[in-house]
């Protein structure tokens, strides 16, 4: 389980480079070529997801550092899972306001 | 002859620790090691440190030189630039007195990867293996482990993670798992692939930037994730019984 | 034979300062501090632009902050070090063994700031 948790980690840290690039040159008008609002829309999705799951895995890891007793890491992982899932929720239903 | 100042962390009678300083004549070549012996024959009988092959090979000097995880008997003053030599217990182990520690927590944590070799099945004996078999080559720098403890005080992931095996145990864990002949692997595999093993590494590279005897604990421990992430890939596709 | 207090055992884990502190220690805390904060940074600017969407008048002064120059600033400093490093992580663990070294952490910093200013450069030339 930690293995695939590292593994995916690494890919959605990858994946994050393109779609958090791809976000910031959007939306203040970097990049050299425009995208069509249907997929930023989409990619601003992929972006929440990947996120979600690389932020909240990484400040998992952190915590997994200090905190060592199996109780208290389930205690970690449910609070992360509620916060994750409740953002996920709340930020997909955010951009589907926007579509217009 | 030039006198070099050596600032040496002591241990008072209640525990605390205080800081003495002594004026060490510098020889040719002399090492860190030569200087706490100088300190010891002349200035103050009451220095205690240990040392004991002085030739990089027992593992017994281990102190922290200037902040830096050194053997005490090859760590020339000609090498260090400040004009203060500071020298300090390993960290993260128990202090005895002035610079000798007390390493078991070094080995309880190197016990829980099954370091010993682990006898299973009949093999054909003499069951040797040869000097350029890839399990051995694979192991070349990972070998020759003293356990002098310089990876273990250097690793900050020690220091803030209780329970981590640190790089120490880790580097032996991954000599044990090469060798075709031991049985202990899924035993070892398994610590390893806890959240007190591999999992708590994060790269600082210090441990392998440090090791008196060139070894490379972050490489063992890389490699290790990288063979656990395969067998979790395989578990879940159906590839391999988990 | 000698006996170990607790006491001395507690007092061992006092040394939790590195006096030397290596480079491979302050990539890896910044990617740390780099990381917990665009956590936070994430989390709020998904809370607000939602709440912006929803009520466009309510959240518009929360979304300016977003836009502040400073914030904007530290904000890609922080995202071009921890995708930089981050990069240069996962070709160490793919087994690239050169990315461990000091020399190609240096770098990947260098050329993440290259691409911030670049872009910088861009938007600050459009706007003269």
């Amino acid at each position: 389980m930690s293995a695939l948790l590292w593994l995916l980690q690494r890919a959605s840290g990858l994946v994050l480079v393109i779609l958090a690039g791809l976000h910031v040159g959007v939306h203040y008008g970097l990049l050299p070529f425009s995208i069509r609002r249907p997929v930023l829309i989409v990619v601003d999705w992929f972006l929440l997801t990947f996120l979600l799951y690389h932020g909240l895995n990484g400040v998992r890891t952190v915590a997994y550092d200090y905190v060592t007793r199996p109780q208290a890491q389930r205690l970690v992982d449910w609070v992360l899972w509620a916060a994750g899932l409740a953002l996920f929720a709340y930020g997909s239903w955010g951009l589907t306001l926007l579509i217009r | 002859m030039r006198a070099r100042r050596f600032r040496v962390a002591r241990t008072n009678s209640d525990g605390t620790r205080r800081y003495q300083t002594y004026e060490v004549p510098e020889g040719d070549r002399m090492t860190v090691l030569d200087g706490l012996l100088h300190i010891q024959r002349h200035l103050d009988r009451t220095m205690t440190f240990r040392y004991n092959c002085r030739a990089m090979m027992c593992g017994t000097c281990g102190v922290r030189v200037n902040g830096t995880e050194r053997l005490a008997c090859s760590t020339r003053l000609s090498a260090i630039p400040a004009a203060t030599v500071i020298v300090e217990p390993l960290r993260y182990l128990p202090v005895i007195q002035d610079l000798m520690v007390d390493f078991e927590p070094f080995f309880d944590a190197w016990r829980t990867v099954q370091p010993g070799f682990v006898p299973g099945a009949a093999h054909e004996e003499p069951a040797r293996i040869a000097p350029d078999a890839p399990e051995r080559q694979v192991i070349d720098r990972h070998r020759e482990c003293i356990s002098c403890g310089i990876c273990f005080s250097s690793c900050e992931v020690v220091g803030i993670s209780p329970g981590f095996v640190g790089p120490a145990a880790m580097n032996r864990a991954f000599c044990m798992i090469h060798d075709s002949r031991d049985e202990g692997r899924e035993q070892r595999l398994s610590v390893l692939d806890s959240e007190q093993g591999c999992w708590r590494c994060h790269t600082h590279t210090t441990c392998t930037e440090l090791c008196p005897k060139g070894l490379d604990p972050t490489g063992a421990i890389e490699e290790m994730k990288r063979l656990l992430a395969r067998r979790s890939i395989a578990s879940v596709l159906g590839l391999r019984r988990s | 034979m000698y006996r170990v207090s607790q006491e001395q055992r507690v007092r061992a884990y006092a040394e939790l300062w590195p006096t030397q502190p290596r480079w491979g220690l302050w990539a890896w805390w910044a990617q740390r501090i780099s990381g917990l904060a665009l956590v936070a940074y994430a989390i709020w600017h998904i809370i607000t632009v939602v709440g912006a969407a929803r009520q466009p008048d309510r959240f518009g002064p929360l979304l300016i902050l977003l836009r502040h120059p400073v914030v904007f600033a530290l904000l890609m400093a922080g995202l071009a070090y921890h995708a930089a490093n981050g990069v240069r992580l996962v070709l160490f663990d793919l087994g690239l063994e050169s990315m461990r070294r000091r020399g190609a952490f240096w770098g990947f910093l260098a050329a993440a700031v290259l691409v911030v200013l670049a872009s910088l450069g861009r938007e600050m030339v459009r706007r003269l």
